[in-house]
């Protein structure tokens, strides 16, 4: 079990950075999701957490032991980690038994000790029965957990997940989800979890830390992330916030402002200021019809069934260009004229 | 978790000593060792005056007028024959195009000696075929094998499996669509082969010319089967003479010709990669592969030819070869009475010569396979899959000796280890050791490449997870990365051995007395006159070399697909 703290840590491939100056501290016990984008350095990052690349600069520990800084460097085999890969890297020469036994014989535990603890481990994440099998003649599912059971064998005090759930049906991922979850909660293990699904970040983690372009731009609940986002990246990328330029007229206290919207007088909520500030809307912020008179006359552009709703696409007429998405549980056609209200949002700083 | 205080040495470090030692001593010190050599001030001090006094005599002027001639002969002949044969096979529909395959390759497993043995034995005057069919020339006559023409037959066939090879990959790269597309705007059949087929084929088609003209550079048993008798000198065969007339005393003059070597391969050499790179860029196949062209009412016609032409290349002189170590004595005809099989009775137990010869062609053949398989898994790991640059450089280092003539590496390895050795103080030329260094140096490449092969298709993660688990590096390799290997390693251990026990050119300059090999044996058998037993012992070998070819074939198809390297898709 082991906190992790990230100090400037900086990561270039051919003078490109990759992953740029981010301090990051993880929690003993918690679980962090790293969400970002394709290609934001997430997997970067979690590697050079492994030790399987060395950042260019910055300092990383683990628990109370510096891996790596400019004079140390720890390489993996000494980090006492444990790492699910996206492929799962199952060795395709050995049995469930022999991979989950591997790191286990490599600490020196023989006989029956290694055979009990491998058992138990394969009895935690239902293989037991699929002990003798190659890899091969596995289920996506079962190789996944297969790579689960190896990384906990050791009872690291540390787990590392790349997009381990990436390579399988939506079925499966929510039992696998609910799996990580329980045993998450079991071995009270740190577990860092990188994902490019917002959903998966937000149903699994204590915290979420948003990426991009090598940067880590805010780190919070999966609440604070979703509903208070710290910059229009992490607005757009979370929840599909539509962006919208208000004046704040005045600050009520309790995070709650007033602001003028098109002309009318709206309440929300964000960090104190007045002035030009940007809105952040959600779905869920707008309301159809409007709860008092004073609403938005917006055209329907599109309608999408989703199982007991509708997701409209408005046009107001006032906000010139803006498209905001809309749930409504009647349905409207393409081209219909409805009224909106604005019940909440969020400011963002600055 | 002091690390950085842990660096004592590791396993990991003594491995990788132990393979800069075998890298170093059996390839960097005898190529380097002969550069200096061949640099050596001449008589009255002159800078290279050596290398120039040797290149300006005349003897090795003709002799490399004659190794540039013959080269390039050989490979236009080469050159045609493979072309032809992978044109046909790839491109029309005659009959049994599986089995000319087959046959077309053969000359490529059997060694030039015993090639160029078999020729001799297909057109001289005493040809059991010529003499049934009445064309045999009169008794008496030198063989017309003995030619520089004989050479440059025989040598090119030996070498057109190099660019049917070649060209068969390439046109498997190629998409019938480049054909439907000329169809498509009405060019008939032999016009979308000529200006669409063959050009693509084109740097391919350079690519196999060079390399089969490098192998005619380094070719030492053809020339010396046939060339020595025909007074036709080659550098290769000039070194063996100069060598084995006057010692070692001659070393520094036998280097300055290596140079001569070294220099036409890597002509050679430098071709073959650029038009590799180049054939690479047209093979970007997306769609289905080309297909062949009906022959129609020719089809008969031209199967017939084909055929003709393959029995001729390669199974007549086989045929031929046979025939003769089936005939009792010299100067006797062959017939069903005169038949009898005291020749192979004479190599197989009789003569001690040849028993020897076996034993040590075998012992060295299995140490070489063995040994270089054992260095090449972690030297492929760490150059590979670990990156080391060390390693990546000793990995690069091994192509050389394979690369040069095999000539110019054993007059390096002379060099090297005909002093006696420092510390030890004792020489291991005379013995059978110098032999065994000049196989682990030559072979080890081809126990290389499979196994690098077969490491990069290997997914990261599996080495990664290892280290995750805790494993050093050479707990990996023996746990994850040896046991997934070892397919690759036992395909280029059997490529190794294959080749080993034929060899003749290294073998003709470090053999001595008790100690030598089947390459060697063939070769003066033939040259004591005693050309049935010659024939007998030549048969054995094409035999087991065969055997060991279908052996090699069944294990490469079903383990280690891609390291047998005359497999071609039909
Ligand atoms: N070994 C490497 N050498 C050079 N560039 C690299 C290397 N590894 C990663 N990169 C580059 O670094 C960037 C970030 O890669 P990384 O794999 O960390 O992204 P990611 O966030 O995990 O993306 P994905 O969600 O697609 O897995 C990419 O542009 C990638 O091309
Ligand atoms: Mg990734």
């Amino acid at each position: 079990m082991a906190g992790i703290e990230l100090g400037g840590v900086t990561k270039r491939f051919d003078q490109k950075a990759v992953v740029r100056d981010v301090d990051l501290h993880i929690q003993d016990g918690e679980f962090l999701a790293l969400l970002g984008p394709s290609g934001c350095g997430k997997t970067t990052l979690l590697r050079m957490i492994a030790g399987l690349e060395r950042p260019t600069s910055g300092e990383i520990r683990i628990g109370s032991d510096t891996v790596a800084s400019q004079s140390i460097f720890v390489p993996p085999e000494d980090r006492k980690l444990g790492m699910v890969f996206q492929s799962y890297a199952l060795w395709p020469h050995m049995t469930v038994f022999e991979n989950v036994a591997f790191a286990l014989r490599v600490a020196k535990l023989r006989g029956k000790a290694l055979e009990d603890r491998v058992t138990e481990v394969l009895e935690a994440v239902g293989l037991a029965e699929f002990a003798a099998r190659k890899p091969a003649q596995l289920s996506g599912g079962q190789r996944q957990r297969t790579a689960l059971a190896r990384c906990l064998a050791m009872e690291p005090r540390l787990i590392l997940l790349d997009e381990p759930l990436a390579n399988l049906d939506a079925n499966l991922r929510g039992t696998m989800q609910r799996e990580f979850r329980r045993i998450h909660r079991e071995s009270g293990t740190t577990f860092v979890f990188v994902t490019h699904d917002q959903h998966e970040a937000m149903a699994l983690s204590d915290r979420v830390a948003v990426m991009h372009e090598g940067r880590i731009l805010q780190l919070g609940t999966p609440q604070d992330v979703y509903g208070q986002p710290a910059n229009p990246t992490v607005a757009r990328f979370v929840g599909k916030g539509a962006l919208l330029p208000v004046e704040v007229t005045e600050t009520l206290g309790q995070g709650r402002l007033r602001a003028l919207l098109s002309e009318k007088l709206i309440e929300l909520s964000g960090p104190e200021g007045t002035g030009e500030r940007t809105l952040c809307l959600r779905p869920g912020d707008i309301e159809i019809p409007p709860a008092d008179t004073a609403g938005f006359a917006a055209t329907v552009m599109s309608v999408e069934y989703r199982g007991g709703m509708f997701a409209l696409e408005l046009a107001p007429d006032s906000l010139n260009g803006t498209r905001l998405e809309a749930a409504s549980p009647v349905a409207y056609a393409e081209g219909d004229r409805v009224d909106f209200g604005i019940k909440s949002g969020w400011v963002l700083p600055g | 978790m002091a690390s950085t205080l842990r660096r004592i040495p590791s396993g990991e470090t003594f491995v990788l000593a132990g393979l800069l030692l075998y890298v170093v001593v059996v390839v960097v010190i005898p190529l380097a060792r002969l550069l200096l050599e061949g640099l050596a001030p001449g008589e009255e001090g002159q800078i290279f005056g050596l290398a120039r006094d040797t290149w300006g005599s005349r003897s090795v002027g003709r002799a490399l007028a004659n190794t540039v001639l013959i080269a390039s002969l050989s490979t236009c002949v080469s050159v045609v024959v493979g072309v032809a044969f992978a044109l046909f096979v790839r491109l029309t529909d005659i009959w049994g195009r599986k089995a000319i395959v087959f046959l077309a390759m053969l000359p490529m497993l059997i060694p030039p000696q015993i090639s160029a043995l078999a020729w001799i034995e297909l057109l001289g005057p005493s040809s059991v075929i010529l003499q049934l069919l009445g064309l045999a020339p009169p008794p008496g006559t030198t063989n017309p094998l003995y030619s520089m023409g004989g050479i440059i037959w025989v040598m090119g066939l030996e070498h057109a499996p190099l660019v049917f090879l070649a060209v068969t990959a390439a046109a498997s790269g190629l998409s019938n669509d480049l054909v439907e597309a000329a169809r498509i705007g009405g060019v008939g059949s032999w016009r979308i082969v000529r200006s669409v087929v063959v050009p693509l084929l084109l740097p391919a088609i350079i690519a196999g010319g060079a390399l089969a003209y490098v192998s005619a550079i380094g070719n030492f048993g053809v020339p010396a089967l046939l060339g020595i008798p025909g007074r036709v000198t080659v550098l290769t065969t000039l070194i063996y003479q100069r060598l084995n007339g006057f010692g070692p005393s001659v070393l520094g003059e036998v280097a300055a010709i290596a140079y001569l070597l070294v220099g036409l391969s890597i002509l050679g050499i430098v071709i073959r990669i650029v038009f590799e790179t180049r054939s690479r860029t047209v093979q970007t196949r997306i769609g289905p592969a080309l297909r062949s062209f009906a022959l129609g009412r020719h089809r008969l016609t031209v199967s017939a030819l084909v055929w003709t032409a393959t029995l001729f290349f390669s199974i007549l002189p086989l045929i031929a070869l046979v025939s003769r170590a089936l005939v009792p004595a010299l100067g006797v005809k062959l017939s069903f009475e005169t038949m009898s099989l005291e020749n192979f009775s004479f190599v197989l137990f009789e003569s001690a010569g040849t028993r020897r010869a076996f034993a040590n062609s075998f012992t060295l053949a299995a140490a070489a396979a063995i040994l270089s398989a054992l260095a090449a898994i972690p030297l492929a790991y760490f150059s590979t899959v670990r990156q080391l640059p060390v390693a990546r450089f000793l990995d690069a280092a091994a192509d050389a000796p394979y690369a040069v003539p095999g000539t110019v590496l054993a007059v390096g390895i002379i060099l090297v280890f005909l002093p006696p050795l420092p510390l030890l103080g004792f020489s291991l030329y005379g013995t059978i050791w110098i032999l065994l260094i000049a196989y682990l140096a030559r072979f080890l490449l081809l126990a290389l490449r499979p196994i690098n092969a077969a490491f990069a298709t290997l997914e990261t993660g599996l080495d990664e997870a290892a280290a995750i688990a805790g494993a050093r590096p050479m707990r990996r390799l023996l746990a994850i990365g040896a046991p997934l290997v070892a397919p690759a390693a036992v395909a280029g251990a059997m490529l190794i051995f294959m080749t080993a026990f034929n060899e003749l050119t290294l073998s003709a300059l470090l053999w001595s007395t008790g100690h030598e090999t089947l390459g060697i044996m063939v070769f003066f058998l033939q040259y004591e006159g005693n050309s049935p037993a010659a024939a007998a012992l030549a048969t054995v070998i094409v035999a087991v070399t065969v055997l060991l070819a279908l052996l090699f074939e069944l294990f490469g198809r079903r383990y280690a697909p891609g390291a047998v390297p005359w497999h071609v898709a039909t």
